[in-house]
């Protein structure tokens, strides 16, 4: 009977952790994904002034 | 507030002559009060949900599913036939074209909870408990802000590519707490014991209205340029 | 400028980190499980079925010690039940007549500071002592004082020390304590999700009116991040909730409840609000018109907020945290509460920083393809 509210207890911590996590992981390899981006798209634009 | 007068006034008889909306909402709220009858008949006649409760609820699905299509037809045409740029450039405050189109929807809507009221009085044998006029009274406070929220939330949608889909996802989250719940509360107890024991009921709609009111009135001019 | 500002949020983002482990050890090992109240017996009956919690034990009266009692009655006289079960297979034995007026030995109880146990058995006869006239002490704010006399009909248990030589025992139909379930802890994650839900909706609000009064776009971007993270949060609220739910009320979900179904009707308007923004191409449009529905759906905030308090019109058996009850949180609850909210708070500073430089690269890109394809 205790065991199954610690499991309600790891279960619950995990939502919060992996949600936080996953969030901020999407926003830091999304904001790589853009720089890249950015920085090739200037590579280019210098390359065809030159 | 005179502009407001002769707007709604102008898309009412634009209506009246057309006939094309009234007609279809006369049969928009049989049909769906006849979908009511036959989808509850078992549940009715068993007695498994009473009446009361019934009514009360499926009044207000077909109060705000017209209310919806109405304020929805009504923006989707001015844009569609392009009447809405003369509006625009007629020197008019927006928020008084807000209070028109919100006032002649209100009419419109307002028929149709009466047509609702009738055709499922007449289908499921039902005087209401003697309370109609209470109940004609609740169906008017919820439909004034109904139209107040919707017209905001039409004029909002409008600018959208998937019109149809997102006006009612865009207004049912926003009516749920503030008309839909407090106002069946309202048709319920008034059914059991009279409208006395909805007060607090009442006064949310209607602070509601109040409230969608004032923030119509401010932003309805941000949400039509361009 | 961009540097600057991407060291802060790797900070901000260290500290949140830290905050959060803290306030999971605090959680875990530091605050206890509060007492979710006494009732009667038959509440407690009734409520406790298909929940998990734990049934500390049953107080009734309050047995002073008196320096004129008889001298073959010892000086303490307590009962206690280690859980309900055993109160229950007591209850079913004595109805069926097993026991033979004869108390169940019990174990001690293992409550908080408020209350210690001790194990005694005994028969009934003895438990046929008066009480010391004039007890009237109140356990918990509830007032109690029986007469126990040899012919009355026990058939409970009792909590041992209140405080200092007044113990709690007598017949069942009074009290019941209970403590919640370890579940009980989740609520120091779930609140703090909840309020970092409303602070990033209110961010949403103002950035959204700022931007309408100023036409400045960074309030627009500020707006719609701030959605974004605070349909996170209502997320991570909405499904720890359920998960707590299940343990505490024995269902994971009350259609009836007002706190539960306004938070979820609160997440379907920010949903909403970005699907608006997903339906609208020109951006101009887009910050316009989303600017007026996000500073339309903040409507539903308060009432999220509101709805386990206004008692009279709606109804919720959510329990209220800030400052209703008196005590209702413990010191030590209290100060793991507030590191929560501290770490939620930073935790949201830093979401929204980062998220923020998201949108203004994804501008900046949207504005280099269009030079690019100006050029050519």
């Amino acid at each position: 009977m205790m065991s199954d509210s610690w499991m309600a207890l790891y279960v619950a911590y995990s939502i919060v952790w992996l949600g936080l996590f996953s969030f901020l992981g999407y926003m830091y390899l999304r904001q790589r994904r853009i720089d890249k981006d950015i920085k090739m798209l200037k590579e280019e634009v210098s390359r065809h002034d030159k | 507030m005179r502009a407001a007068l002769v707007i709604a006034a102008k898309d009412l008889k634009v209506e009246l002559r057309s006939k094309e909306m009234l007609s279809a909402m006369f049969l928009f709220s049989l049909l769906i009060v006849l979908a009511f009858r036959f989808a509850f008949s078992n549940a009715v006649s068993s007695g498994a949900v009473g009446l009361p409760e019934l009514a009360s609820s499926a009044l207000w699905i077909c109060f705000s599913f017209a209310a919806i299509l109405g304020m929805y037809t009504s923006f989707a045409k001015e844009k569609d036939r392009e009447t809405l740029d003369g509006l625009l450039l007629a020197p008019v405050d927006r928020s008084e074209l807000y209070l028109g189109k919100a006032l002649s929807s209100l009419v419109v809507v307002f028929l149709v909870d009466l047509l609702s009221i009738a055709f499922f009085g007449l289908f499921f044998s039902f005087d209401y408990s003697g309370q109609t006029l209470a109940i004609v009274a609740i169906a008017l406070l919820g439909s004034v802000t109904l139209v107040l929220v919707g017209t905001l939330v039409a004029a909002i949608s409008v600018n959208t590519r998937a019109r149809e889909v997102l006006l009612p996802i865009l207004l049912i989250p926003l009516i749920a707490f503030s008309v839909i719940v407090p106002s069946v509360t309202a048709t319920k107890n008034a059914m059991a014991g009279g409208i006395g024991d909805s007060v607090q009921q009442i006064e949310s709609v209607a602070a509601f209205a109040a409230i969608f009111a004032v923030l119509g009135y401010l932003t309805f001019d941000f949400v039509l340029e361009g | 400028m961009m540097m600057n500002r991407r060291k802060l949020g790797t900070i901000l983002l260290v500290i949140s980190a830290v905050l959060i482990l803290m306030t999971a050890y605090l959680a875990i090992f530091f605050a206890p499980l509060p007492q979710t109240g006494v009732k009667s017996a038959g509440e407690v009956m009734s409520s406790v079925e298909g929940s998990k919690l734990q049934v500390a034990g049953f107080v009734s009266a309050v047995y002073h010690r008196n320096p004129n009692r008889a001298p073959d009655m010892p000086e303490h006289v307590v009962f206690s039940i280690a859980d309900f079960r055993d109160y229950m297979r007591y209850v079913q034995a004595a109805e069926a007549n097993h026991l033979n007026q004869q108390w169940w030995t019990v174990r001690p109880i293992d409550v908080d500071s408020y209350f210690g146990g001790y194990v005694v058995a005994g028969t009934s006869p003895d438990i046929g002592w008066r009480i010391t006239a004039g007890t009237n002490l109140s356990v918990n704010g509830i007032v109690t004082s029986q007469e126990i006399g040899p012919n009355s009909n026990v058939t409970g248990f009792s909590l041992a020390r209140v405080s200092g030589d007044d113990f709690a025992f007598g017949p069942v139909g009074s009290f019941g304590l209970m403590t919640a379930p370890v579940a009980q802890k989740i609520f120091y994650f779930h609140m703090p999700s909840a309020w970092a839900c409303y602070l990033s909706f209110g961010v949403t609000l103002v950035g959204s009116a700022l931007f309408l009064k100023t036409r400045n776009h960074k309030y627009d971007r500020v707006a719609y991040s701030s959605a974004e993270i605070g349909i996170v949060f209502a997320t991570i609220a909405i499904t720890t909730g359920p998960v707590w739910a299940k343990q505490e009320w024995g269902v994971y979900w009350r259609w009836d409840d007002m706190k539960l179904v306004t938070t979820f009707v609160l997440w379907l308007v920010y949903i909403g609000y970005l699907s608006l923004r997903a339906a609208i191409s020109e951006p101009s449009t887009k910050a316009r018109v989303s600017a007026v529905y996000g500073i339309l759906s903040f409507i539903t905030v308060p009432m999220s907020f509101l709805s386990s308090r206004v008692a009279p019109l709606l109804q919720s058996s959510h329990p209220q945290v800030i400052a209703t009850s008196s005590g209702s949180l413990s010191p030590q609850a209290g100060m793991t509460i507030g590191i929560a909210v501290i770490a939620f708070t930073v935790l949201f500073i830093t979401m929204l920083i980062k998220r923020v430089e998201i949108a203004e690269s994804e501008e900046e890109l949207e504005e280099l393809k269009r030079n690019i394809g100006e050029e050519e």
